[in-house]
């Protein structure tokens, strides 16, 4: 039985640096975390592909490479679980839409080419929110995941099959896509850090699109310093992404770390509403209490249009997705429906595609944007998020980065929101603003409910501040002396209707 | 919104949709738009429509076409693929 040394096992880092000097073989990570995952995946439900041969071949090319004498690579060995709308070349890529049903793209997205390169081994793809449309995984069309520290709540979504594989170690790394917070908020759920990265950071050639103004990868990891690496693999400029900024990501990941001392760190007071729940809210605070005795000043903010950013973030994604998803008809892949005539074949196969949630986006969208509703709702929308943009650049005038909770509540119980939409797109309300206005957004572990369900933290910075940020979020990660290692699913409570139910 | 624009919007979108489906989705609709409502309060009179973060206007290169390894196994992925084609149904009765 492969196990790990416990110091590999809580840090991505470590397991690639004990690859390149040999103290541990690709092979024996890789196995290491398809046994837990074989263990537990069948109630976690994280993955929707994980293919034991084709990762241990994967391991043991890296073996072949170091022991040739080639050891270079930030991720040598270290597995990296992939949400399955990034494209993984000959590899089932699903969006958990049962409309691409056993779709293999022909290549893979430039993120995962880049782990790859840096020697990362592609450890499997994760469940999510159909064309990661959900704050839940709920909306999966191949069954929900669950929530490895409660197993009757919800991991978050859309990216929750990633957050759940590296909370429940799984995977040390994973990857995720973050339009409204679908990094960010299962990070905060699962308790592990997400990272939203400034729009145009990270490539999204071979991430299918969902709402394109807004849509970006970013990783997830046990800790702020894997998440790091992680992000120094993926990012930077690709010619394929005409959206990818012309950065140069090296002195931006090499600047020297900040102090806290004289650090502004802006609190804003719509931050600490009602509907924020009071254990979330002490923990933020203790936050706030550890930067201040580490020298930080804390600024009041203002930013009254915070209960904005969620109508405006939907009526975005709404009308972008409905152009989008268009594509979706049967025609050059996925299932087609039989019917003689061919506008009858489209609306035939989306309708037995999508789900009720990806079907709610794109008539709301299509609404958005139809003769005679354009400017009350689309371009409406566009313009308060002028003004919410506004109101970032001027919050940043006054401090260095905002702070305050990820998701207003912990991780929430299977099925209480499923059947209330408005309730489900509550959950955004302080993970909208940021990706509306293109900026960098971290979710951290902060603290834990008395019932021992994760809270996050949230860091919010301006544009291109990610590894600034990052470097804060490993201060403060320091200060609040958590212990931060996978959890054991077997020994959390249990869920109340038996195993996860599965789609496939 | 009521079963008959949804009907509508549907068929904008390409989506058959089955009776009961449009009841719920009638009601869920409402409550959503009705929820977007909100925006009316928020003054954008002369604000210009922000449809991307800033600083990403349309950033060129030079246009150069380069050649897919693998042209059939793109067409491969359809139902309907035929030779070099896609083959799909009558676009008129």
């Amino acid at each position: 039985m492969a196990r790990l040394p416990p110091e590999l096992t809580r840090s991505a880092r470590a397991i690639a640096d004990a690859v390149r000097s040999r103290k541990v073989s690709a092979r024996d990570v890789a196995d290491h975390y398809l046994e837990r995952a074989a263990r537990h995946d069948g109630t976690v439900h994280a993955f929707l592909h994980l293919d034991p041969a084709a990762i241990r071949a994967e391991a043991d090319a890296v073996d072949r490479r170091v022991a040739a004498g080639d050891a270079s690579g930030a991720l040598l060995g270290v597995p990296v679980a992939i949400k399955d709308n990034l494209c993984t070349r000959g590899v089932p890529t699903t969006c958990a839409s049962k409309i691409l049903a056993d779709y293999r793209p022909p290549y893979d997205a430039t993120v995962v080419a880049r782990i790859r390169a840096a020697g990362g081994v592609v450890f499997g793809k994760t469940n999510l929110d159909e064309f990661a449309m959900g704050a839940s995984t709920e909306n999966s069309g191949y069954g929900t995941t669950r929530n490895p520290r409660d197993l009757a709540r919800v991991p978050g979504g859309s990216s929750g099959g990633s957050a759940a594989a590296v909370a429940a170690g799984f995977a040390p790394l994973a990857l995720g896509s973050d339009t409204g917070g679908s990094v960010r908020q299962p990070a905060s759920l699962c308790g592990v850090v997400g990272l939203r990265p400034t729009y145009g950071l990270v490539s999204r050639y071979g991430l299918i699109a969902f709402a394109s103004s807004l849509d970006q990868v970013g990783p997830l990891a046990l800790n702020v310093d894997d998440t790091m690496l992680l992000m120094e693999v993926i990012g930077g400029h690709d010619p394929r992404d005409s959206t990818s900024r012309k950065v140069d990501l090296a002195p931006l990941a090499k600047a020297p770390a900040p102090t806290l001392a004289g650090l502004k760190v802006g609190v804003p007071a719509e931050y600490k509403v009602e509907g924020v729940e009071p254990e979330v809210r002490a923990a933020v605070e203790r936050c706030e209490q550890l930067l201040v005795k580490a020298g930080a000043r804390l600024v009041p903010l203002a930013l009254p249009l915070t209960p904005y950013a969620i109508p405006t973030y939907y009526l975005v994604v709404t009308s972008e997705a409905s152009s989008n998803l268009a594509r979706f008809d049967g025609v050059r892949y996925g299932p087609r429906a039989d019917a003689r005539e061919l506008s009858h074949m489209y609306g035939l196969t989306r309708a037995q595609g999508f789900g009720d949630e990806v079907k709610r986006r794109i008539m709301l969208g299509t609404f958005a944007l139809s003769a005679g509703y354009f400017d009350a709702y689309y371009k409406k929308s566009l313009q308060v998020r002028q003004r919410i943009l506004q109101e970032f650049t001027e919050a940043f005038t006054k401090c260095d980065f905002v702070l305050g909770p990820t998701a207003p509540t912990a991780a929430f119980p299977i099925g209480e929101k499923a059947s209330d939409p408005v309730q489900m797109y509550l959950c955004d309300v302080f993970t909208a603003p940021a990706p509306l206005a293109g900026l960098p957004a971290l979710s951290i572990p902060c603290g834990t409910t008395k019932g021992g369900l994760p809270i996050g933290a949230q860091l919010q910075g301006p544009a291109c501040s990610d590894f600034r940020m990052l470097r804060v979020a490993r201060e403060l990660e320091k200060l609040l002396a958590l212990d931060l290692v996978p959890c054991d699913p077997a020994s959390a409570p249990a869920p109340t209707n038996g195993g996860a139910s599965r789609g496939r | 919104m009521d079963g008959a624009e949804v009907r509508r919007i549907a068929s904008l979108a390409r989506l058959e949709l089955a009776d009961a489906e449009v009841d719920r989705f009638a009601s869920q609709l409402t409550a959503i738009l009705g929820y977007f409502e909100k925006l009316r309060e928020v003054a954008t009179e002369g604000v210009p429509p922000a449809s991307h973060p800033p600083e990403l206007k349309g950033p060129v290169r030079p246009d150069v076409a380069a050649p897919w390894p693998d042209p059939a196994g793109l067409v491969n992925l359809s139902r309907g693929a035929e030779g070099e084609f896609f083959r799909v149904p009558r676009v008129l009765e």
